[in-house]
């Protein structure tokens, strides 16, 4: 089951993008924080949650991230991918904050 | 950040209102184009309507500016040196944009949002992003042999205690350093530059893209140099990446964090931040102190009622500019934030930041003004305080630079909030809080 993390913070201008990108297919780079309690709850490194999510991402929207750069210390990560995936991703509870890359 | 969570957060924002009424002209049949004339004459009306509810609110600058010059002058300061507000007071209406900039409270939000669909096609924040950039003179003919800044801290009393830093990685977040330039000898442990989406790149070339990284270096981890110091580390050593200029700064500034987080920086120095608040650069700090690493930033150079993120961000060291007189330097922004009722002022701490003795590329020396010059010295300054105490906690580094500070009586809280921090009272603090 989806759903946006309560307190998550997603930039405005991300939303903005994403609905502009998603009917012409096109790609977008942003990057997303973790939430602390999920990726502790998991017990695992950071890297292992974002493939796991990337991959559970994938097979909802149907299209995959062409690059993602992990930042292993501090709960995030870069990702470039089609707006379609970017709409999907936010919707998942571990992300509590995503912002363009600008 | 949303313009309503900014307004909840700030009291007021500045913000653009996009006007509605548009008229098109028939070209041909079927086909339409914006009649540009029609358009503009329309939107007067509109105009007019929403520029008379923006004239009620205060700027919320102008009112920082004002209340600053008035507690200065109530002190004896003499307020003809105060900047004006470089925003003015007044909505401004832009006929052939369509739009109106001005400062927007909760009230006024409200009565937007009912023109919405009429006057108003929408209301969003004018949040601009850009570099903090500082002013610099090039070449300077003299310099103490002790930089004023150093001086002001008092950094040579730990010196003279054998703390000079050695042993602490500082990660260094900026345009890069020349690491050619004898004040920086020795002082470069590591260098990174980033791709556009964060990823390592193999082939830097490990050089100043610019002058504003290697000012800042030199003041953390200078070397001294022909009898000069400028460093307030000089045993510290750098983790310098090289994350600003030329777009998509975000992805490279979070790399940049994370990896001299794995180099094992203690301090992080960051004399960068994008205007207004942003939340996500507030969880990445959180997640920097959770690890032990204290995040250094500069709060911006855009004067009162005015921030940067990440300076303005909960759990950031904030750091403002004074002068040699100890005074606030006009361009050093500063901030009231609200926190569940709670008034949060930024920066935390002043910092010497106007005409600092610097490295400059090519082997030479500078003065340069800004808050960017001031983050470095408190850089520096918990640099020499891990030297002194290597196991201290973050909480406790900061603590003891924070209860190190004096205010002088002319700055105002929401100026300057702690103060200027003293290094010898800081190492006394972090000395009582490590025994207890």
């Amino acid at each position: 089951m989806l759903f946006i993390h309560p307190m998550a913070h997603i930039d405005p201008a991300l939303l903005k993008e994403v609905d502009r990108l998603r009917e012409a297919n096109r790609s977008l780079q942003a990057l997303v924080v973790l939430d602390r309690a999920s990726v502790a709850e998991q017990g695992s490194a950071v890297g292992e949650v974002v493939d796991s999510l990337m991959d559970e991402v994938q097979r909802e929207s149907q299209v995959a991230p062409s690059r993602v750069v992990v930042f292993k210390n501090i709960r995030s990560f870069a990702i470039e991918a089609p707006a379609r995936f970017i709409d999907q991703l936010l919707k998942h509870q571990q992300v509590v904050s995503a912002t363009l890359n600008e | 950040m949303e313009l309503t969570e900014q307004i909840q957060v700030e009291g007021s924002a500045y913000a653009i209102v996009v006007l509605k009424p548009t008229k098109k002209r028939r070209i041909s049949s079927g086909r339409y184009a914006l009649d540009v004339a029609g358009t503009v004459d329309a939107q007067e009306a509109a105009a007019e309507k929403v520029v008379s509810l923006l004239e009620k609110v205060s700027d919320p600058r102008a009112q920082a500016i004002k209340q600053d010059a008035l507690y200065q002058s109530q002190r004896g300061k003499s307020v003809s040196t105060l900047s004006k507000p470089r925003a003015g007071g007044k909505p401004l209406y832009l006929r052939n944009l369509g739009v109106v900039l001005g400062a927007v409270d909760r009230q006024t939000f409200s009565q937007l949002m009912k023109l919405r669909g009429t006057e108003v096609k929408e209301v969003v924040a004018a949040a601009e992003m850009s570099l903090i950039r500082p002013e610099v003179e090039l070449d300077i003919a003299s310099a103490e042999p002790v930089s004023w800044g150093l001086q002001m801290l008092e950094v040579e009393k730990l010196w003279g205690l054998n703390h000079t830093g050695q042993g602490v990685l500082v990660g260094h977040l900026d345009t890069g350093v020349d690491q050619s330039h004898p004040m920086l000898t020795g002082a470069i442990d590591t260098f990174a530059e980033f791709d556009l989406l964060g990823e390592l790149k193999t082939n830097s070339l490990g050089l100043d893209s610019g002058s504003h990284g290697t000012h800042t270096a030199s003041i953390i981890a200078g070397r001294e140099h022909n009898g000069r110091r400028f460093g307030v580390a000089p045993g510290a050593k750098l983790a310098v990446a090289q994350v600003i200029e030329g777009g998509n700064v975000t992805a490279r500034v979070l790399a940049g964090i994370d990896w001299a987080m794995e180099q094992g920086a203690k301090v992080v120095n960051m004399s960068l931040g994008l205007r207004g608040y942003r939340p996500l650069l507030e969880e990445i700090v959180l997640a920097m102190r959770a690890r032990n690493v204290l995040p250094v930033v500069a709060i911006g150079n855009e004067g009162a009622g005015t921030s940067r993120t990440p300076g303005n961000a909960v759990g950031a060291l904030s750091v403002g500019a004074v002068d040699g007189d100890r005074t606030v330097w006009t361009g050093s922004s500063s901030q009231q934030f609200w926190v569940k009722g709670v008034a949060r002022y930024t920066p935390d701490v002043l910092a010497p930041g106007v005409s600092v003795p610097c490295a400059a590329p090519n082997q030479g020396i500078a003065t340069a003004t800004g808050t960017s010059l001031a983050a470095p010295h408190i850089a520096g300054l918990a640099a020499l305080l891990w030297h002194a105490y290597p196991a201290a906690r973050v909480e406790q580094i900061e603590i003891a630079i924070f209860d190190s500070c004096t205010r002088p009586s002319h700055i105002s809280q929401l100026r300057g909030n702690r103060g200027i921090p003293n290094a010898p009272i800081a190492l006394d603090n972090l000395a009582r809080l490590m025994t207890s």
